[in-house]
């Protein structure tokens, strides 16, 4: 070691100052680059993750830049009530100057009113919800879409929830007399990707397969379905038929009439044939009007 | 072309070049190869993890339906066998609360019956309710075709519009007669979710894909409210490349980046599992290594550049000392030391080198002490030959004259003897004089004037001189002289009793007459070396003057030529042996030169030349000595 230290060659060193320059200059630009060549990574997180939450009702909930992406979020997320009822607060809460969201949102607390199951509603929660459906049809006047379904919504508790069937039927008279033309808003809250292959064709949109669905055909309907007096069951189904022929509501309307009393269903059994002809309804409900067309004989047309 | 010879024969250059060629191609070259083995080791590690994540995601999608599916078979086997009533719909609704609570990631659960009524929890909503019929809905149409257990196709749920799948199993009454078929949906967006959790890397993302009709079962991005259309389009190309390549795996390019994509089948549901991620995310590890190996070959390159030079120096530099020894010691400076560097070959080698010095230094002394030794022997040599000649020469003339002195002294002898004997005494201590005075001239030459001299004419006024005796002894004299007028540098005297001596051997080499043939000529000089006396003001004569004196005697033998001009060396009885060796010392202090050319019995030639210049010069050099 002594003499690796005498050595000329480190002596040469010990006495060069400018060696021991380029001798630790590599060291420490190498040492520099390794630590400084990469910037530590922070790692890409989702931007759902990143997104912004809010705190409603002990729940976090994410934020979104507009206010049909809050409802849409808050409408197709969650399964739990309290948390879902909280997401929709917060669109109330945050887009209360967009006025169809709000009043989908708050369309939706008037149904969450009912309870977890609305078949186990009692009759304070539906009067609380009927009023709450009030108050909508009051605020969102403007709004037809918001007023139909608040309409059909106040029927359906009537008839269906609270057994009234004459106020049920008067709120869906209502809602055909009003809202002839508001349609039933049946789209997918989430995006759904389809690739056709294998030309691998891109489609980023769920579309249900089902006809053109109007609050009034629906209302007509459950008239057909909830009186007891003829004339007004044709009356409703003269409308349907007049108005919303092709709709599948009509096929269910011909299949009460046919399996409710003679006297009714005798007058549309040329409806009936004419619907299944024209219609070509699906297996099931086609077989359902033909069972009800059995051994009746028309009257009207 | 440039070129640096000084460089080109530089050992230090060579020697460092060298290494730093080695250098630069083993430093990179090693740092490439670490380059180049990382990379595939990580890119093979990458597959493995790609592979092993998409195997591990699919397993645990099969684990999560098979959940479905098995309450499904449970659901089923209580309605067949009675331990729901399957027409208490209250019945059915406690059932299914109680199997959604235990199971929360149950979307629906729900029986549809052969009438077209269907039970649901949680409930449908009442518009959706209204216009539902099970018996269109795949889950039933799927359960009842099959006859057992099914999972449907990716749908969109009536009651909520989120796509979905549904385990189904048909229910059949004590006759095997199909009574309804119950249903739990799967929602889709929670497989989205799930793989959005999953962390793999930072971009990358894992997705699932239904084989049959490619719909995009989960992916990190439906779970957002608008994807995104660039992760579709990635998504798109890699699904391209599988279909074409078939391969579990593989690169794809996109938008100029790669990616790389693996995937795993989830047998039994007609699905793919993929994972994707940049390339460039994960290389992202090695570009750091890179940038490290490069930063870390050039430092390494610039140290064992740095260290070469300094080998180089080492070599060197010991060499470089010996090179100055051996040129000091060539010089003549046998005192020099190489200081030895403390390095084992370099110092023994100089300790070596200076033992040679030292070596030669006493060599050489000794060599002066024994060339002294020998001049000083030479003299005595010379010396005893001089006096044995003196001797020799001395001794015979003072034998007559002793003898003759005696016959004069004693008056006994006829007066007729006396006198010869006195002549006799007379003609020998003439001889003895003429003896000494050659003696003389050769142990004390007078040293020589010069001056410009026409050589040639003193060597015709020499022979006009001697022509009578050649005359008288039958020599025919040819003269071959030049016109041409140079000068010569010489002392004229002495030139002249070069020539007479020349002349007078010549002459005796013919005692029965001859032919004497004289000739001179200038010519110009071949050797310009310069001259070591100042005779001359240019240093450099431009000319010589040759001269040639043959004689047609006895010659000279062989071994006799080259004693020729050694005193006293004679190869006449009457000779002292001093003439020769006196022309030979008056030719050499005229800085000329003499050569004699002999065969015996034909003849002799004696080559003379003379250093001379143009006559134009005399005068400049006339002026300069006056």
């Amino acid at each position: 070691m002594a003499r690796e230290i005498n050595s000329p060659c480190f002596q040469y060193y010990l006495r060069n100052p400018i060696m021991w320059i380029m001798t630790v200059l590599p060291i420490l630009a190498c040492a520099l680059l390794t630590q400084c060549g990469e910037p530590p990574s922070v790692p890409t997180q989702h931007p759902e993750i990143q997104m912004e939450t809010v705190c409603c009702n002990g729940y976090e909930i994410h934020r979104f830049p507009s206010g049909e992406a809050q409802l849409r979020y808050a409408l197709s997320r969650f399964s739990d009530q309290l948390e879902r009822r909280a997401a929709l607060e917060v669109v109330i809460e945050y887009f209360s100057k967009v006025k169809p969201v709000r009043a989908e949102a708050e369309l939706e607390l008037a149904y969450l009113e009912l309870g977890i199951d609305h078949r186990f509603a009692d009759r304070n929660t539906c009067i609380q919800a009927l009023n709450t459906y009030r108050q909508i049809i009051t605020r969102f006047s403007d709004l037809p879409r918001i007023c139909a379904k608040a309409y059909w919504y106040m029927g359906w508790i009537h008839a269906d929830l609270l057994n009234q069937k004459r106020e049920g039927i008067a709120y869906y008279q209502t809602v055909y007399r009003r809202y002839p033309e508001t349609r039933i808003k049946i789209e997918s809250p989430v995006s759904w990707v389809v690739f056709v292959m294998p030309q691998i064709k891109t489609e980023i949109k769920a579309t249900a397969k089902q006809k053109s669905l109007y609050w009034a055909s629906l209302a007509l309907l459950e008239v057909i379905r909830n009186s007891v007096r003829e004339e007004e069951r044709l009356e409703a189904f003269q409308a349907l038929w007049s108005d919303y022929r092709d709709s599948l509501a009509t096929g269910y309307a011909l299949c009460a009439l046919l399996n409710g009393p003679a006297s009714t269903s005798c007058k549309v059994v040329g409806y009936a044939k004419d619907y299944l002809e024209k219609q070509k309804p699906s297996q099931p409900l086609a077989d359902e009007i033909r069972k009800g067309l059995i051994d009746k004989k028309p009257s009207v047309k | 072309m440039m070129s640096f010879p000084k460089f080109q024969h530089s050992f230090q250059v060579r020697v460092f070049l060298s290494l730093a060629l080695i250098i630069t191609i083993f430093i990179p070259g090693t740092g490439f190869l670490s380059y180049h083995q990382a990379r595939k080791a990580i890119e093979t590690q990458m597959q493995h993890y790609s592979i092993n994540m998409s195997v591990q995601i699919a397993e645990q999608i099969r684990q999560f339906m098979s959940k479905h599916m098995e309450n499904a078979r449970l659901t089923k086997a209580f309605l067949e066998n009675n331990i729901i009533d399957v027409h208490d719909e209250n019945d059915l609704i406690d059932y299914f609360y109680i199997l959604k609570k235990n199971h929360p990631e149950f979307a629906n659960v729900y029986f549809g019956r052969l009438d077209g009524s269907f039970v649901m929890v949680p409930p449908q909503k009442p518009q959706t309710h209204k216009l539902y019929d099970p018996r269109t809905r795949p889950w039933y149409k799927g359960a009842i075709i099959s006859g057992g257990e099914h999972w449907t196709d990716a749908y969109l749920f009536a009651s909520s519009q989120n796509p979905g799948i549904t385990a189904s199993c048909p229910i059949y009454n004590v006759k095997r007669e199909a009574i309804g078929v119950c249903g739990i949906d799967v929602d889709l967006s929670t497989f989205s979710r799930f793989l959005q959790n999953i962390k793999i890397d930072n971009q990358g993302y894992a997705y699932i894909i239904e084989n049959r009709h490619g719909r995009v079962i989960a992916h990190p991005d439906l779970t957002r409210q608008s994807p995104n259309s660039m992760h579709i389009d990635l998504l798109s190309t890699c699904l391209t490349d599988l279909k074409s390549t078939g391969k579990q795996s593989g690169l794809t390019v996109f938008r100029g980046k790669e990616f790389f994509s693996a995937y795993t089948d989830c047998h039994g549901i007609g699905w793919t599992v993929g994972v994707t991620f940049p390339m460039n995310e994960l290389l992202k590890y090695v570009q750091t290594m890179k940038k490290t190996i490069v930063t870390s070959v050039i430092a390494a390159m610039v140290l064992c550049l740095m260290l070469s030079y300094l080998l180089t120096l080492i070599i060197v530099t010991p060499l470089k000392a010996l090179q100055t020894g051996i040129e000091r010691v060539s010089s003549g400076n046998l005192d020099f030391n190489v200081k030895p560097p403390k390095l084992d070959i370099a110092e023994s080698l100089a300790n070596s080198f200076n033992q040679m010095a030292q070596s030669l230094k006493d060599s050489q002394a000794e060599l002066k002490r024994t060339y002294t030794e020998l001049v000083e022997k030479e003299k005595m040599a010379a010396l005893g030959q001089m006096t044995a000649g003196i001797a020799h020469e001395l001794k015979n003339p003072l034998g007559v004259i002793l003898g003759s002195a005696q016959v004069v002294a004693n008056a006994n002898r006829p007066l007729a003897m006396r006198e010869e004997a006195a002549r006799f005494i007379v003609d020998e201590t003439e001889r003895l004089d003429k003896s000494l005075t050659a003696f003389l001239a050769f142990s004390k030459p007078a040293s020589p004037v010069f001056s410009p001299t026409d050589i040639v004419a003193l060597l015709e006024e020499t022979i006009s001189v001697m022509e009578p005796q050649k005359h008288d002894k039958g020599i025919d004299v040819i003269m071959e002289t030049t016109s041409e007028e140079k000068y010569c540098q010489a002392d004229g005297d002495k030139i002249r009793r070069v020539f007479l001596n020349l002349l007078i051997n010549a002459s005796q080499a013919m005692p029965d007459g001859g032919k004497l043939h004289v000739k001179a000529s200038y010519q110009a000089r071949k050797d310009k070396t310069e001259m070591t006396y100042s005779t001359f003001l240019h240093k450099v004569p431009e000319w010589e003057l040759a001269i040639t004196i043959t004689d047609s005697g006895h010659g000279i033998l062989p071994n006799q030529i080259d004693k020729i001009f050694e005193p006293f060396v004679s190869f006449r009885t009457d000779g002292v042996g001093l003439g020769l060796s006196i022309v030979y010392r008056i030719i050499k202090l005229h800085q000329a030169d003499i050569t004699i050319d002999s065969i015996p019995d034909k003849g002799t030639t004696v080559f003379l030349k003379f250093p001379c210049d143009d006559k134009e010069n005399e005068k400049e050099i006339q002026s300069t000595y006056n």
